[in-house]
């Protein structure tokens, strides 16, 4: 490890997503800054490296630097908008801790220590990530480039399956922390879920009574099949946090009345394009689906805009690597066409049957998560909302619920129409992207809403 | 801010955690398992683990005999040879329950750190170009047979395609 070069390179990100952050105007809540900042200024390194890759220069520690050195500067070229976003960072703290707050700390640094130091002891496990992913971020490493021998060499030619093509941002992370001299590349991974789950955190203290926004998030963290891939290299987990962060910029822009959050969303939207390819089709879902809650937030001319914009950027970061990267600069493509199948209703609905009865509800996968969220729906049905017309109301103008049913249509359709996107591998690591969202619906949902809400009363009222 | 009821409502996480990862009831309660496999098992052994520092050994901890065989194979080759990976279910014979995954060459050349001439045995239009192949023996140390050894290289060949064919993996 070479640690001036970890520094540089953490710091540059952070400045580069927190020029982002400032230049775009987005009303973020001070303590989510840094986690948003540095998952953001992550994504937008591993694009100007690529691009660095495209106009031919080599992919070394220098030009690593370089490429973030460039972004961060780029995302502060209108410094008097950015220096104000400073100003604002460091002034006085105004958050309150509660007594029930450090205890929370502790369990999840006990937790989340796990993955930090997974990723940097233990070398690149998944068969994916070895025939792919890291496979090509080694060699880019040895010979300076993305389009490197592993798509020329006579033994894998035909043999590449579709691992090396996966969406780029896994692949360019693993360049960039070999670049900085971790033998495994990843330690990266184990950062970026410290990043979510502090992300996580203060968004759900935000929505929901803070004991209850701990108990959430020690649930999160302890979803056991999530827990293992924030240190087992993956595109989904990486994907996951970028398609949250997304969700979560949608559901505070509309919350708060914040359109200029929408461009937040746009990026971490891109971000997930960049990170997993089907998440193209999810974002155009999403949007579909919440463009309704936009207009009605926003009126119809910027609902339309907006939605836009979200797609453009998506749309971008897609076809950067998928299109230009493949068609320009790859000398061979994945053969993705011959892994089509003809969709029909009835593989739709074993796709979708095998979701629901095989993963969803297997708690040794997603902990109580699904259960929590099935019953906490019902017990609010019944309690909270008595009206089942009030609840589809409720449930409708939810940008998380709307996100999630997105989710799962978009997981359901690639089952569907991919042959090699089999519902216990493939799927089942997509199901990551909706667990994070399920603990935010449920501290959005009204009876823990209500329930928080005395909670509150109770713990204050001792002190008056 | 103190009082009686946060003290009261921190004591109840602490407690709450405690009970969730200790009250087993697997086919209700996950997080004993999530606990004892995800984060127990390497707090209990990482003063060990990280005396490790041999990245070596972190790869054989991780990938056992996937790993060695790569390395051993590819320091035996020589210039100009050309390797021809067994089948999957050759290798599978001696994997003690572990699967050959270096049977893949992509998997074979990140393992083995290096871009020596591979065949996989799957690629019949190139498997003649191959002048050694990989020959696994529980009681022997041989590790690969050579072309010009034809008698030996051809019964090694008749074992691949034996172990093809009896799982139905096109010979």
């Amino acid at each position: 490890m070479n640690a001036p070069v970890v520094v540089a390179t953490m710091v540059l990100q952070l400045l580069a997503g927190t020029g982002f952050l400032a230049t775009a105007r987005i009303p973020l809540p001070r303590v989510l800054v840094p986690p948003v900042a540095l998952i953001v200024g992550m994504f937008l390194h591993t694009v100007a490296f690529l691009l660095f890759d495209l106009v031919a220069i080599d992919l070394s520690q220098g030009a690593m630097v370089a490429a973030a050195a460039l972004v961060a500067g780029a995302m502060h070229v209108a410094w008097p908008r950015v220096r104000a976003f400073y100003g604002t960072l460091f002034a006085a703290p105004t958050m309150r801790l509660r007594l029930h707050d450090p205890v929370t700390l502790v369990i999840l640094a006990y937790a989340m220590y796990i993955p930090l130091w997974a990723s940097w002891f233990w070398p690149v496990t998944p068969f994916d990530a070895m025939a792919g992913i890291d496979l090509v971020a080694r060699t880019a490493v040895a010979e300076g480039r993305i389009d490197n021998s592993v798509f020329t060499d006579p033994a894998l030619q035909g043999r590449l399956s579709n691992q090396p093509f996966y969406a780029p941002f896994t692949m360019l992370m693993q360049v960039v922390s070999r670049l900085m001299g971790f033998p495994f590349g990843q330690v990266w991974l184990g950062l970026l879920a410290i990043l979510h789950v502090w992300m996580m955190w203060m968004v759900l203290r935000a929505v929901v009574q803070p004991l209850v926004a701990n108990v959430l998030v020690l649930l999160m963290v302890m979803t056991p099949e999530v827990h293992g891939y924030m240190y087992l290299l993956q595109t989904d987990f990486a994907n996951s946090v970028m398609m949250t962060l997304g969700v979560v910029a949608v559901m505070m822009a509309v919350d708060k009345k914040q359109v200029a959050m929408l461009a937040l969303a746009a990026l971490a939207f891109a971000a997930a394009c960049w990170s997993r390819t089907e998440s193209i089709l999810i974002v155009g879902i999403g949007l579909a689906g919440s463009f309704p809650i936009l207009r009605n937030a926003f009126g119809t001319g910027s609902a339309l805009r907006w939605s836009s914009i979200i797609a453009a950027s998506s749309f971008v970061a897609f076809a950067l690597w998928h299109v230009l990267y493949f068609r320009v600069v790859l000398p061979q493509q994945p053969d993705s066409l011959s892994e089509l199948v003809i969709p029909t209703l009835s593989r739709f609905a074993v796709v979708m049957g095998a979701i629901f009865s095989n993963l969803l509800f297997d708690v040794t996968l997603w902990g109580w998560t699904f259960y929590l969220v099935a019953v906490l729906a019902v017990v609010g049905a019944v309690v909270v909302v008595r009206s089942k017309g009030a609840l589809l109301s409720i449930l409708g103008n939810n940008v998380v619920v709307v996100w999630a049913v997105a989710i799962l249509l978009g997981l359901i359709v690639t089952g569907t129409i991919f042959s090699a996107a089999i519902v216990e591998q493939t799927l089942r690591r997509g199901i990551f992207k909706l667990v994070p969202l399920m603990f935010l619906l449920m501290a959005t949902m009204p009876v823990v809403q209500r329930f928080a809400q005395r909670l509150d009363r109770w713990e204050t009222a001792s002190r008056a | 801010m103190f009082s009686v009821r946060s003290l009261l409502l921190a004591a109840a996480v602490a407690v709450g955690w405690w009970l969730l990862i200790r009250f087993e009831a697997t086919s209700v309660n996950p997080y004993p398992v999530w606990y004892e496999n995800r984060v127990k098992f390497y707090y209990d052994r990482m003063d060990t683990f990280a005396g490790i520092r041999s990245i070596q050994k972190r790869m054989f901890m991780r990938h056992t005999f996937n790993y060695d065989l790569c390395r051993l194979i590819t320091e035996r080759l020589k210039p100009g040879d050309t390797l021809l990976l067994p089948p999957r279910p050759y290798a599978n014979r001696f994997g003690q329950g572990q699967e050959a995954i270096f049977t893949d060459a992509r998997i074979f050349r990140y393992l083995s750190e290096s871009s020596v001439p591979l065949v996989a045995w799957e690629d019949q239009a190139r498997r003649s170009r191959a002048n050694i192949a990989v020959a696994l023996e529980p009681t022997a140390f041989e590790l690969l047979r050579r072309r010009d050894v034809p008698a030996r290289f051809d019964s090694l060949i008749a074992e691949y395609v034996a172990a093809s064919s009896s799982s139905g993996v096109q010979p």
